[in-house]
């Protein structure tokens, strides 16, 4: 949020009723990235000549990363999606099968896993962590199980390794989803080395220039090796016959030069945030009755990018759902999410079994994305208060809208 | 002057070119406007740049809708996976890899079809007798921007009730059969990639007259379906960013210019490479964007192999490539599909072991085609020496 903020004062005021959004796409432009270097970056591009195919910056953004999370390898890829997939079909050997998932994370997630040929099963989730209930996965491995796609807390390390102790126990590959773990401000140690392998996301670095920049860490050489071979079509150089395995199927996964210079810039302009950010969001910003923070240690989190990721949960004293917030705040332009039942999806929804307490995460909770400033957090907070304070006309006038 | 072996820099000769010059030379529009575009953008602008840039695509490939993806595998992916296709697709073996994986991503086998030797794509003939009752699509490949026999495909398919796409990669700008390329088909994929005639950086985009299809396609890319919707179709977060789509708009704009240019180069080419024997250069027809400077190398004639051919080159510092090699029915995991039937690929195997592209694009001037030239036709002829010189070492 940059330039003037617009406070609410009337009902009116709110964008969801015809006022103007609190955060306009022209205040999001270059929020997040300098825009002369970007443009040193461009005019290296083009000195070089070389757009993309594993050009220098690519290489360079998979070094620092690798630093980063203190893992043998990284290997970038241009969306999470395609990571997903790419990750899935290796480790799923190209057969038939399905993966086991926790019913709340990315709807990425399911799709990822039909792209690489395997069905997704979902697993109920943790009501505290709100991460996968192992006690539930267990009773769903069957003999069809060909891999473990878990989503770690940020706030609970321990957690992965007990995932990574459940997976082994069954004999099935383990790759962690952990693109909402990516904090700028905690420890990165272990983050990146868990698992068969990590997926992380820089896409929030983007703003609205639309930037997907995805990235797979592992300690295992020949996961990586494959990994980046089936990046780029599975290609092998000069002899492409040799080397690959049948089972691996290739792909475009290719991050290009322009992408990677906005994951080095963010890397560089937000990537190191002092461990205060929590303190001073507590200073800046608090709660209105009635919502609060959804998961057990109460921290928001701040990604790579400088953003603040909270899952929020909303009382039956809110008054407005969860969706009616998210709705609300998307119109005001802020990043908001519903928690996605993931069984509900289609086409999985038809055969979907009843998971309790994911379906009771969906209904009162949400995610929010919010710049970390003190002036994002100022206006986000004066939102709320406005939101809280005439809740129950704000409900009666949607209401009235739907009908 | 004649040329002898110690002319070639494989005998110790100075190289034709001074720095190595790949196949794939990128067209870059101009930067300055870039960085004007670019520092738009950031400033608030441009924001439906995508957007924009699919409105011009349409109206350069003269069709209704084009919706663009992160490239151009991944809008085949998204294609096939919107047509609803299960079973088995019928696909070319003289193609690029990325044609036949795309359709293994979404679920459906390809089915490897051998291509006719003079036209390199596929022919209504050699695709008829592999339909059976699993095949739900047939996808030929506009190969270097030649039309895939696009009227007798779509009339066999039309027969069989099955719908024909194209891979169009290659084509961009090109003029098929008197129509546009992407007015053949159900729908084309083109792609932008960095190598390509119009250039994002990677990128691809997906043409069609279909509106449901396009509406499809963007709800596929753009969002994620939810219970309550009807369509049971997969989705992947695809987009093209506004960063690529500025550069896709600026590229798109210089097409014309670009065209022109290749075309020059490609005259120079088929100057220079006139009457050599054994090296006979791919015609482009107008109507061709000349991205693609293709020859089969005749090894009986020429009295050298096409891949002796390359190596020499490459000591020239002229670093040609061996497109489409060795042929999709020799690649994993297709390879095993094909040991296990009795189809041959001998029109695929003739040319996988014939074919060579030569650099083109903007950074390849008149001249430098010129001292290529010269320099392919100074090793064809002292071939005999070569292989003389290559026994005795």
């Amino acid at each position: 949020m940059t330039g003037k903020l617009r406070t609410k004062q009337h009902l009116e005021d709110l964008a969801i009723f015809g006022g103007a959004a609190l955060v306009s796409s022209r205040h999001k432009i270059g929020e997040h990235l300098d825009l002369e270097a970007f443009l040193d970056s461009v005019r290296g591009i083009y000195q070089r000549r070389h757009l993309t195919n594993n050009g220098p910056l690519v290489r360079e953004l998979e070094r620092r990363l690798a630093d980063r999370h203190q893992t043998k390898h990284c290997i970038a890829v241009a969306t999470r999606g395609l990571a997903l997939s790419m990750v899935l079909q290796v480790r799923g050997s190209g057969r038939s099968g399905s993966v086991l998932m926790p019913a709340i994370g990315s709807p990425e997630l399911p799709y990822a896993a039909r792209w690489a040929g395997l069905m997704p099963v979902f697993a109920d989730v943790d009501q505290h962590a709100q991460v996968l209930d192992l006690d539930d996965a267990r009773s769903r491995v069957s003999l069809d199980t060909r891999c473990l796609l878990a989503v770690p807390p940020a706030d609970t390390p321990d957690w992965a390794d007990a995932a990574w102790a459940f997976a082994r126990q069954h004999g099935l590959p383990i790759v962690l989803d952990s693109t909402d773990t990516l904090s700028a401000h905690e420890s990165a140690s272990r983050r990146g080395s868990r698992g068969d392998a990590e997926i992380f996301s820089l896409s929030e670095a983007s703003g609205v220039l639309g930037v997907d920049v995805a990235y797979i860490t592992t300690d295992d050489d020949g996961l990586a090796y494959t990994l980046s071979r089936q990046r780029d079509f599975n290609a092998a150089g000069r002899e492409p016959t040799d080397l690959r395995g049948p089972q691996v199927l290739g792909l475009n996964g290719k991050l290009n030069e322009f992408h990677a210079a906005v994951g080095l810039l963010a890397l560089d302009q937000r990537g190191i945030k002092s461990g205060a950010s929590e303190d001073r969001r507590r200073e800046l910003f608090s709660l209105p009755a009635g919502i609060s923070l959804a998961t057990g240690s109460q921290e928001a989190r701040q990604d790579v990018a400088g953003e603040l990721r909270l899952r929020l949960r909303v009382a039956p004293s809110w008054v407005l759902s969860a969706a009616q917030t998210v709705e609300l705040l998307k119109q005001e332009g802020l990043n908001a999410q519903p928690c996605y039942p993931l069984h509900h999806l289609a086409p999985w929804s038809a055969h979907a079994t009843a998971l309790p307490v994911a379906e009771g995460i969906a209904e009162a909770c949400f995610n929010l994305a919010v710049g970390a400033s003190d002036r994002d957090l100022h206006g986000l907070a004066s939102l709320m208060e406005f939101l809280g304070a005439r809740r129950s006309e704000i409900a009666a006038r949607m209401a009235t809208c739907v009908q | 002057m004649k040329a002898t072996l110690s002319t070639l820099a494989a005998f110790g000769g100075t190289p034709a070119l001074s720095a190595p010059l790949h196949v794939g030379q990128l067209n870059l529009p101009a930067l300055a406007a870039l960085e004007v575009e670019l520092r738009r953008l950031f400033d608030g602008g441009s924001l439906s740049a995508m957007r924009d840039l699919e409105e011009r695509l349409a109206q350069t490939l003269g069709v209704e809708d084009v919706v663009c993806a992160t490239n151009g595998t991944v809008a085949l992916m998204m294609l096939a996976a919107a047509l609803g296709l299960t079973g088995e697709v019928i696909v070319p073996a003289f193609t690029f890899a990325a044609t036949a994986q795309s359709m293994s991503w979404a679920g459906v086998e390809p089915v490897l079809c051998d291509v006719d030797k003079t036209t390199q794509m596929l022919s209504a003939d050699l695709v008829r007798p592999l339909i059976t009752e699993r095949t739900s699509a047939i996808l030929g490949v506009h190969v270097w921007g030649h039309a895939c026999a696009p009227g007798a495909l779509m009339a066999l398919a039309n027969a069989r009730s099955i719908p024909v796409f194209f891979d169009a990669c290659h084509a961009l700008g090109c003029m098929l059969e008197g129509r546009p390329a992407a007015q053949h088909g159900v729908a084309s994929v083109f792609s932008l990639h960095a190598t390509k005639i119009v250039n994002s950086a990677e990128g691809g985009c997906i043409a069609t007259a279909d509106a449901t299809l396009a509406a499809t396609l963007r709800q596929m890319r753009d969002t994620y379906l939810r219970a309550d919707q009807p369509l049971a179709c997969l989705s992947l977060r695809a987009r093209m960013s506004n960063i690529q789509s500025i550069l896709g708009l600026l590229s798109l704009r210089d097409l014309p210019i670009n065209i022109e240019e290749n075309r020059r180069r490609y005259n120079a080419y088929r100057e220079g490479l006139d009457g050599v024997p054994g090296i006979a250069l791919l015609h482009h027809g107008d109507g061709n964007n000349y991205q693609y400077i293709v020859a089969e190398v005749d090894a009986d004639v020429c009295g050298l192999t096409r891949d002796q051919l390359i190596a020499l080159l490459e000591r020239e510092n002229v670093i040609c490539r061996r497109h489409f090699f060795p042929g999709l029915h020799r690649l994993p995991p297709y390879e095993f599909e094909v040991r296990t039937n009795t189809r041959g690929f001998p029109n695929t195997e003739y040319l996988a072991a014939r074919s060579i592209q030569f650099p083109s694009g903007q950074a390849v001037s008149t001249e430098d085609v010129t001292r290529i030239c010269e320099r392919i036709r100074a090793i064809v002829m002292l071939s005999s020496d070569i292989r003389r010189a290559k026994r005795e070492a």
